[in-house]
């Protein structure tokens, strides 16, 4: 389970973050909708420990961010962008990853095989990882997210960049992750993303949470037949002076 | 198309003014040490070139021509090591390789950008020096004509500099080797003519006719050129030795976490070849003291009673220099290596000191070298007696510890993330930190030497008290680090 209490990040005078709050029950897909620059990356970073918060609370499993080792091992996380470790082949990271997380050796083995058939990698895994296509990278950070068996699962923009099979996979993959009880926190600016498959989506704008509920309820609240007509309804009405 | 290539110039003079302002602003204590250390470093420099010039031995007392040659291999390196990192491995130059600028056009700025930061570094050396020669009376062993013929050299410097890093990056071996082999002799020819007594008026004309040569190699390379980047920025798609394969190569009993840190970084090393060049680094180190050693016999003739602490000096010397290239500067892009990769360790349940540790285990994995290469070998050659040898393994053990606990602290508490120098310090915390290192040596080896010379024994077993300090200073750094590391923020 993650929850974040009244969030806000400032670089400087720049408030990238503006107290946001909001719940991802166990077992369910959150996705954050936000247009470039809204503040997704930086609330998932924040979560994941990778930038200080200026104020407010994160918990994941009910250990606050930024308070150790320990909450690390609750979560797996994927980048918005594969910046990965050329040099190094894809079974060597995700062996290396994978042991020091604490998965058994055989049973990582097998994870490996496992995962590299299911996402068409296997004949690359001995290459270094400086030759592989963008979305080559995605599929092994995606699966080193995953091998673990975290208790939830921080994605930040899984979908972008993929070809529309595996696209289609990936979607599968997430909600079947959530299937199996996974607590998925995703952010996104694809709607139809959001739409396939969360379960409660969050318009995020300016740092700001400015529409949250299941996509059926924010397409009946808005009078809208998707989320992409709710979403530019929503941030256009912010976007009005006041 | 001349005004595309001019703003990219200003674009590239600005970026990098802009970055070195940034730097200054964040860390003004840091720049206010440097300037100081700068000063006194060209002091230090200057003295050690006239208290050598007063020793009567031809065979290290520097000639105006060795200043001159010395001076001019500086530049020509550092050009070398410039092209190389900021363009040759830049894997953000596609954005221009795909812009309506020509390959030639994109060679030229990047050459004059290198041109551009050795006139400002020549033009700030010459200020200091000039400052310093006459405040202190100073008396260098140069004459009337030693800066017109340190200025010819200085387009001749980076240009044989830039076109050497394209060739030695190209993907054809011959074309690679024979490129060097026939260019590379231009080097040669530049030491010959500063060491030959030669008349202004020739030495101006022969300088003249090898840069008229090399601009009309940078003229014909420009074809090469992206073939050199293509190899530069290509990572190989078949490793040339696989982890899985090799096994777990260190041992059982430093932790797990820490041991895959430290693997990791190992497997990386190798693989950007990095660790094989200082090794070699090393290898060579030692063989020019066993050269020194051939050449000036065991026991040089040196006035000011030089002669029995040559070779002391020229051990602790290469060790300092062994050390500092095989650990002090790969320790010191530690984290700012990573970069955007960052996000794997950050997000690592492991802790920040096993994180360091672990990045501090690579470092100090090739350095057993050292103490094989350089320390034990030339003192047993000598015939020193065994509690010497053992005295010169400590002195190597000291600076081992004590200098990588620097390199490593620096590296974590000044990261630079800049990717198109793929991590590398700036010359401010590099300078800074090379100083500390040689204060930080004298430090811990001085009293233990002077006690050595009073009592072997107790000289020793003070070496391995140093080296205990040494060990304990490393340790607190790595601590230190570990603060520093838990607070970057992986925000790129």
């Amino acid at each position: 389970m993650i929850k974040v209490e009244k969030l806000t990040k400032r670089y400087g005078s720049f408030e990238a973050l503006k107290g946001v709050s909001f719940e991802v029950e166990e077992g369910s897909v959150f996705s954050l909708l936000g247009s470039n620059g809204a503040g997704k990356t930086t609330l998932i970073k924040i979560i994941t420990g990778l930038l200080e918060k200026t104020s407010g609370n994160a918990y994941i499993n009910g250990i606050q961010v930024g308070s150790g080792v320990d909450i690390k091992r609750c979560f797996g996380y994927m980048p918005e962008q594969p910046h990965i470790y050329d040099r190094l082949t894809g079974r060597e990271f995700l062996e290396m990853m994978g042991s020091i997380r604490g998965v058994d050796k055989k049973a990582l083995k097998d994870k490996i095989a496992r995962f590299s058939e299911v996402m068409e990698i296997e004949g690359a895994l001995d290459a270094e990882m400086g030759s592989y296509s963008k979305g080559m990278k995605q599929k092994v950070i995606f699966a080193n997210s995953i091998i673990p068996d975290p208790p939830n699962l921080i994605l930040d923009e899984p979908t972008t960049g993929l070809d529309p099979r595996f696209k289609k996979f990936m979607k599968d993959q997430i909600k079947n992750q959530a299937e199996k009880g996974k607590t998925v926190l995703m952010s996104t600016h694809i709607t139809s993303v959001a739409e396939d498959i969360a379960d409660v989506t969050a318009i995020i704008n300016g740092g700001r949470i400015v529409a949250q509920g299941t996509p059926e309820q924010l397409m009946e609240e808005h009078g809208c037949k998707n989320l992409e007509g709710v979403f530019v309804d929503v941030v256009n009405d912010e976007r009005k002076p006041a | 198309m001349r005004g595309n290539l001019l703003e990219l110039f200003s674009y590239e003079i600005l970026k990098s003014y802009r970055s070195m302002k940034e730097r200054m602003h964040d860390h003004p204590i840091m720049t206010a040490w440097f300037i100081i250390l700068l000063i006194t470093g060209f002091w230090g420099a200057l003295y050690l070139i006239e208290y050598a010039s007063t020793i009567e031995n031809p065979l290290i007392t520097p000639s105006r021509g060795d200043i001159i040659f010395v001076l001019f291999f500086f530049i020509f390196v550092k050009s070398t090591v410039e092209m190389s990192d900021n363009t040759l491995r830049n894997k953000k130059l596609k954005h221009l390789f795909s812009s309506p600028i020509s390959i030639r056009g994109i060679l030229y700025v990047r050459f004059l950008k290198i041109f551009w930061y050795n006139m400002l570094l020549v033009a700030l050396s010459a200020s200091i020096v000039s400052l310093l020669v006459p405040l202190f009376d100073i008396s260098l062993p140069i004459d009337y004509f030693f800066f017109p013929h340190l200025y010819a050299l200085f387009l001749l410097a980076p240009l044989v500099g830039t076109n050497l890093a394209v060739i030695s990056h190209l993907k054809s071996i011959p074309k690679r080797l024979v490129g060097i082999a026939v260019y590379g002799q231009i080097i040669t020819l530049v030491w010959r003519i500063t060491h030959i007594n030669i008349l202004a008026t020739t030495f101006f004309i022969y300088v003249g006719i090898l840069t008229t040569l090399s601009l009309a190699v940078l003229f014909l390379i420009p074809p090469l050129f992206l073939e050199s980047w293509k190899k530069g920025v290509t990572t190989a798609t078949e490793s040339p030795l696989r982890l899985h394969q090799a096994g777990d190569f260190l041992p059982q009993r430093i932790p797990k976490a820490i041991r895959r840190v430290a693997e990791k970084e190992i497997l990386i090393r190798w693989r950007r070849r990095e660790a094989p060049a200082s090794i070699g680094i090393v290898v060579l180190i030692g063989v020019a003291l066993l050269y020194f050693l051939h050449l000036l016999g065991p026991k040089p003739d040196l006035d000011l009673g030089l002669g029995k602490y040559f070779y002391p000096i020229l051990i602790g010397m290469s060790l300092y220099l062994a050390v500092v290239l095989q650990t002090v500067i790969p320790s010191l892009s530690l984290f700012g290596r990573e970069g955007s990769r960052l996000w794997v360790l950050k997000t690592l349940p492991v802790k920040s000191t096993d994180i360091v540790w672990g990045k501090t285990i690579s470092m100090l994995f090739y350095t057993p070298l050292i103490p094989l290469a350089i320390a034990i070998p030339l003192p047993l050659i000598l015939g020193y007696p065994p509690l010497l040898v053992l005295f010169s393994f400590f002195v190597s053990v000291v600076m081992i510890f004590s200098f990588t606990g620097l390199g490593v602290w620096a590296g974590s508490r000044f990261p630079n993330f800049n990717e198109e120098v793929d991590g590398a310090p700036d010359v401010m915390t590099m300078y800074t930190i090379l100083i500390a290192c040689l204060i930080v040596g004298a430090v811990l080896t001085a009293y233990p030497m002077f006690v050595f010379q009073i009592d072997r024994i107790v000289g020793v077993l003070t070496i391995i008290f140093s080296a205990d300090v040494s060990a304990l200073i490393l340790h607190l750094l790595v601590d230190n680090s570990a603060k520093s590391y838990e607070s970057i923020e992986v925000d790129m």
